[in-house]
């Protein structure tokens, strides 16, 4: 693991104890098992060690979080070419809200029908339920922009077969 | 607001990150998100403590990986088990994470959540004022001792708070019960920590648990921890 210029030890500590659980279960749905979730957990920190002081000004830290564990997973699902699985149902993954589980199944159906962007709008609004705003906190848009995007990929699952 | 906190919000209020000052207001009076928090914070504090996790965090931090012991694995797993099917228990602890363990001859026996929080004002919260004071809350979860501690990670300096000596005293009983004297806040004292036993134990071996804790490693299987982050702002 390369240095992390400007961060302590410390610091890289209170980053991995406060952000691992984060990433690694947003990134065990994203990918869908174990070995490629951990892949994912080492590349974000990777990232995060790098790009410190961007990320350390973050009014919400956690956006960026959300973000780059996002773009990471579907870069690695890309390179993969597993794209296919990128939102099936995990069976074994602990679950918080049962509501979330019923939207990934749903979601696992849209797969081969939405590009990149829609999947990543369509993970945050219906797998994590964030709201339209913190959506375009997340992907560093306007929620004007956000807006019109969820406007698209609504009538798009409509025709696929209606929403969550 | 109406609506329940997001992922996103229950994230940041499970890990201690800055939040959104509507979605603490509306943490402080919901139930059902406090549960939501705490059930989150139980799944953290499960997976750091998972030999994945921890060879990942030796992999990126250089620290040698702790082998769970066999009897403590196998405990960790009748948790596991136990916990997913029980809800947790209701103590309040907006910004703490706590840490499991079950006795590996206690079986399924399971006592529930151990907790610790920062009052201010009769009030929980994850941030105060240099010069204020605050009083610590523990939720001992049926554990008869405890022992809580101030954790700076900018140094990792660990210091005993109640008792002073970094003994064990009797814990209170109650979801949230206050413990020892008021404090006031000063720069750089950002988490609070309290560890919980049922039978007396050396300082050294108290302090250990403590250390464990904050590191995200196991825990010896007589002791349970639970700890509290407080953004300290300048008066």
């Amino acid at each position: 693991m390369a240095e992390a210029p400007g961060l302590d030890k410390p610091a890289l500590e209170a980053l991995f104890t406060r952000y691992t659980p984060v990433i690694y279960r947003r990134a065990r749905v994203l990918m869908g098992n174990d070995a490629d979730a951990w892949d994912a957990v080492q590349e974000v920190f990777e990232r995060m060690w790098h790009h410190h002081e961007g990320f350390r000004g973050e009014a919400r830290p956690m956006t960026w979080v959300y973000r780059i564990t996002t773009n990471v997973c579907f870069n690695l699902l890309r390179g993969k070419k597993v794209r296919q699985a990128a939102l099936r149902p995990v069976a074994d993954e602990p679950t918080i809200d049962a509501a979330s589980a019923e939207a990934r199944e749903l979601l696992s159906k849209w797969a081969a029908h939405l590009d990149e962007r829609e999947q990543t709008v369509a993970t945050l609004l219906y797998i994590d339920g964030l709201t339209q705003e913190e959506v375009a906190d997340v992907l560093g848009l306007s929620r004007k922009t956000i807006g019109r995007e969820v406007d698209a990929l609504r009538k798009k699952a409509e025709a696929l077969g209606g929403l969550p | 607001m109406s609506e329940h906190l997001s992922s996103l919000a229950l994230d940041e209020a499970a890990t201690g990150a800055p939040f959104e000052a509507a979605d603490r207001d509306h943490l402080a009076g919901c139930a059902q998100c406090q549960t939501a928090v705490q059930e989150r914070q139980a799944l953290n504090a499960r997976l750091l403590a998972t030999p994945q996790a921890q060879a990942m965090r030796a992999r990126l931090l250089g620290r040698p990986v702790q082998q769970q012991p066999a009897a403590v694995a196998r405990a960790t797993l009748v948790r596991r088990v136990v916990l997913t099917a029980l809800p947790l228990a209701a103590a309040i602890g907006l910004f703490f994470t706590a840490g499991f363990q079950a006795r590996p001859d206690d079986g399924d026996r399971i006592k529930g959540s151990v907790s610790v929080g920062v009052l201010l004002d009769g009030r929980l919260t994850g941030r105060a004022k240099v010069g204020a004071k605050v009083t610590v809350a523990v939720g001992a979860a049926g554990h008869g001792l405890v022992s809580v501690f101030a954790f700076d990670p900018a140094s990792s300096s660990l210091e005993p708070l109640f008792p002073s000596d970094g003994s064990l005293t009797a814990a209170p009983k109650g979801a949230s019960a206050p413990v020892g004297a008021p404090l006031e806040v000063t720069p750089g004292t950002t988490r609070v920590v309290a560890v919980f036993a049922d039978s007396p134990a050396a300082p050294e071996a108290i302090r250990a648990a403590a250390l464990a804790h904050v590191r995200g490693q196991p825990l010896p299987p007589t002791f349970w921890a639970a700890s509290a982050s407080l953004e300290v702002e300048p008066k």
